[in-house]
């Protein structure tokens, strides 16, 4: 049975769990002491994932890191009707998206941690960033919306929705709010009312 | 804040949603239920003060994520989870604001003694946030803090803007346009509060 380390209150494991779900892949999890007890820095861990970061995602054989790619893995593997990783002129924007879920949105995650956990670090810069990414965001699905369109990209929903929801619906953990983004609060309804969908806390399930 | 405030597009708040605002620093939220009435009502439940736009709407109710307190339309207290036989007083309730919709917007006043303004349909453009002033932007823009609405002229035509004061240096602008051209008026519009935002930053 494929196996997630996870860390519930990881927004990056969050994604995992998230598409697990919606693809109704049975999984079993192996829980990771994040904090206080920083297990993932640990030898153990660090033989699994060399950078000492959740999620890893074991299938089959496969040791895989990082978020992105792993829901690219399950996609790719388990989701037959090809609607969640579309293989035609989707595809490079949905890569687009992945990498800016796991890149300039990853903000989020640095505020949050400084904000929850007390990390080190400098929270309004972070911040800062962390808005640039949700407006720049916005105006995307603005748009997409002006169009008809409901997605990030396409007609349906892809691995590209399921990057971007966990850490834009964890933002006010950040101290950031969605006052300022309108189409941001009307997707995350709609990534909400997927069959399958789960929270985690701080994302009640309640669609 | 006795005057009529437009603070969303009606677009934005379809029937079963919640949606957050920031206006004059005061945390305000709006909901929707099933009879289409635009609630709008201060974002802090009476039970622990929990936001209550991350709450949910079921039917004409909102409930509050908290313990789940739910609220009716006319913002009173239905019904308490942990006490389900309790019939709850009518002093338990939300705090609400008068609330209208016109113009394809979502207007609020703390003081309804004045009547809410009547403007025709108008088609939606899109909610911009804007880093800077409202004295600032409505100056460049041509309008005047006293006025809830500017006229901006657009591609031979009028673009109407509802703004509103989230604090000291954010503006929030909420276009809508008859016969715009929707991509190009939002287009237009970014292009201004990248300039207007370079300025304040300036
Ligand atoms: N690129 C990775 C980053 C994931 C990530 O930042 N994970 C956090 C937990 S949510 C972590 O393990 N941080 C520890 C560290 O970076 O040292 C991904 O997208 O999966
Ligand atoms: S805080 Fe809202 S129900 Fe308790």
């Amino acid at each position: 049975m494929p196996k997630l380390y996870d860390y519930v209150l990881s927004g990056s494991c969050y994604k995992v769990r998230l598409l697990l779900s919606l693809l109704g892949i049975a999984y079993e999890t192996q829980a990771v002491d994040f904090f206080p007890g920083r297990e993932h820095k640990r030898p153990e861990f660090l033989a699994l994932n060399p950078l000492g970061q959740l999620p890893v995602f074991e299938d089959a054989g496969l040791v895989l890191r990082d978020a992105q790619a792993i829901l690219c893995h399950l996609a790719n593997t388990y989701d037959a009707s090809g609607q969640w990783l579309p293989r035609d002129v989707r595809f490079g924007s949905v890569m687009m998206w992945l990498s800016f879920a796991g890149g300039e949105l990853m903000a989020i995650s640095g505020a949050r941690m400084i904000a929850m956990l007390n990390y080190a670090g400098d929270l309004a810069a972070l911040q800062a960033k962390a808005r640039a990414a949700l407006r720049l965001l916005d105006d995307h699905l603005a748009d997409r919306a002006q169009a008809g369109g409901l997605w990030l990209v396409g007609a349906t929903p892809t691995i590209a929705d399921i990057a971007m929801f966990p850490y834009v619906a964890l933002s006010h953990d950040a101290g950031i709010g969605h006052e300022d983004y309108p189409a941001i609060n009307l997707w995350q309804r709609q990534v909400r009312k997927l069959p399958g969908f789960v929270g985690m806390p701080g994302v009640p399930d309640y669609f | 804040m006795a005057d009529w405030i437009p603070i969303a597009l009606s677009r934005d708040v379809p029937v079963g949603i919640t949606r957050a605002v920031i206006v004059d620093t005061r945390e305000v939220m709006i909901w929707r239920g099933e009879d289409g009435v635009a609630q709008v009502w201060e974002d802090r439940c009476p039970h622990r003060g929990m936001r209550l736009s991350l709450g949910f709407v079921r039917g004409n109710a909102l409930n509050c994520l908290y313990h789940g307190w739910q609220y009716g339309a006319g913002a009173n207290c239905l019904r308490i989870p942990a006490h389900p036989d309790l019939t709850v007083p009518p002093t338990i309730r939300a705090n609400a604001y008068a609330a209208t919709e016109t113009g394809g917007m979502v207007w609020m006043s703390s003081d309804s003694a004045d009547p809410p303004p009547l403007l025709p349909a108008l088609t939606p453009v899109i909610t911009l946030a804007i880093e800077a002033a409202p004295e600032r932007v409505l100056a460049a823009l041509g309008g005047s803090t006293a006025e809830p609405l500017i006229g901006l002229p657009f591609a031979g035509g009028t673009l109407q803007l509802g703004w509103h004061r989230a604090h000291a240096a954010k503006t929030m602008l909420h276009a809508t346009g008859a016969g715009a051209d929707i991509a190009a008026a939002t287009a237009h519009l970014r292009a201004l509060r990248q300039s207007l935002e370079q300025e304040a930053a300036a």
